[in-house]
């Protein structure tokens, strides 16, 4: 069997972004609800991939871009991506310290894969099971990761940013984030190897 | 050559096989892993254990939101001017400024209290201390003063009536409005920018 490699099908800032911002700083509202279209995906992703929790994500993805309408005036030209995905960083953050998410049981109780929507890309049955199954065992690999160094792997591994995108995201030198992603990555590679049999043959560890 | 040396006895760091599996070291620090890796098979397995989990990691499925970000109409009636938290907390600065203004120069124009209250007690009036005697039997004790039946007996000085204790701070009632005013417009501030959001930090 084989798996080609896949990328997110996230979308990249838009050449028309600038000009909604413009529109959504007038007071444009449906302007602003087609850029959180644009970006609602991401922002969805990174809020899952923090909390493991779908219906957390949803709550965080309407927080996200509620806050980012109020504080749209206060944006100045730059990476929306970055500035957008800062603030469900935060949104994520809060409620990872709040008492809601102390009041969780367990890491493993968070996962609600059966909430999830995944996109069905044209794979066999068998490719896709083999995908989910493999998040599934990454999505628990990744809850165990301290809290910043989660935030930067998601960033820049899942989400696909550069380092300066992700370092204007978490709000840090770029020196800082490659620590924490090298942090994190040894963190994962030592719980992937520990549960190898739970992944797909060419991502092993120790083969 | 003392560094090269230095570096080829020892493995790549936690943060070089990160930065390796990501092709992203330069000039020498690349060529230096690159020479190392080809000698060294435990970084390079590490190197391509560490490439394996990116690639998981990448090939992962990107979830879709359950429902659409929807805007709605509370979030829009909510929206407030960027203006109104700036001015809150700039009326809150400014009263706080002139607060610490007007108290720092009414300290400095009010007299010393410690000159004024408490006069400096001539020595003529203090009279000689009492001595304490011990009778012929040795068995009782009096205190007596010495003789100088000349001296009137101490008295202690009255304070003037318009002198403070030391140390104490008086307010006026323009330094309460201050303070009122540094209170109120902060309180304001705090209000309006959680009001606002607080996605942004």
């Amino acid at each position: 069997m084989s798996l080609k490699a896949y990328s997110p099908p996230m979308s990249q800032p838009q050449p028309d972004d600038d000009a909604l911002i413009q529109l959504c700083q007038r007071g444009d509202h449906a302007a602003f609800e087609q850029l959180a279209h644009h970006y609602e995906r991401q922002v969805y992703n990174l809020a899952y991939r923090m909390t493991g929790s779908a219906s957390v994500a949803q709550d965080i993805l309407q927080d996200t871009f509620t806050s980012a309408f109020r504080q749209i005036g206060r944006y100045r030209a730059g990476n929306f991506r970055a500035w957008i995905l800062r603030i469900a960083a935060n949104a994520s953050k809060d409620f990872l310290r709040s008492a809601d998410h102390r009041k969780q049981v367990s890491l493993e109780h968070l996962t609600e894969t059966t909430l999830v929507q995944w996109p069905d890309h044209g794979e066999s049955p068998e490719d896709y099971s083999l995908r989910l199954e493999l998040a599934n065992v990454l999505q628990q690999a990744i809850l165990r990761l301290p809290l910043e160094q989660r935030l930067v792997l998601v960033l820049i591994d899942v989400q696909g940013l550069d380092y300066q995108a992700a370092a204007e995201s978490v709000k840090a030198p770029v020196g800082t984030v490659k620590s924490r992603l090298s942090r994190a990555r040894a963190a994962m590679r030592v719980h992937l190897a520990s549960h190898t049999e739970l992944l797909p043959e060419q991502f092993r560890l120790n083969k | 050559m003392f560094l090269f040396l230095r570096r080829s006895r020892r493995h790549l760091t936690q943060s070089e096989l990160s930065l390796s599996a990501d092709g992203a070291l330069t000039g020498h620090d690349r060529q230096w892993a690159e020479s190392h890796l080809l000698q060294c098979a435990e970084c390079a397995r590490s190197t391509v254990e560490l490439r394996r989990v990116v690639n998981a990691l990448r090939w992962m499925p990107a979830a879709t939101p359950i429902r659409p970000f929807v805007l709605a109409p509370k979030a829009i009636a909510r929206r407030t001017s960027r203006l109104q938290p700036r001015l809150a907390l700039g009326m809150a600065a400014a009263s706080l400024a002139a607060l610490v203004a007007v108290s720092a120069t009414d300290l400095t124009l009010r007299p010393a209290h410690n000159e004024t209250s408490i006069p400096a007690v001539p020595a003529a009036t203090t009279g000689p201390r009492p001595v304490a005697t011990v009778g012929p039997a040795g068995s009782a004790t009096e205190i007596s003063s010495p003789a100088t039946p000349e001296a009137p007996p101490p008295t202690a000085l009255p304070l003037p009536q318009s002198a403070e204790a030391p140390g104490t701070l008086r307010w006026w009632p323009w330094e309460l409005a201050l303070a009122s005013v540094f209170a109120v417009a902060s309180g304001l501030a705090l209000f309006l920018r959680r009001r606002t959001g607080s996605g942004l930090r």
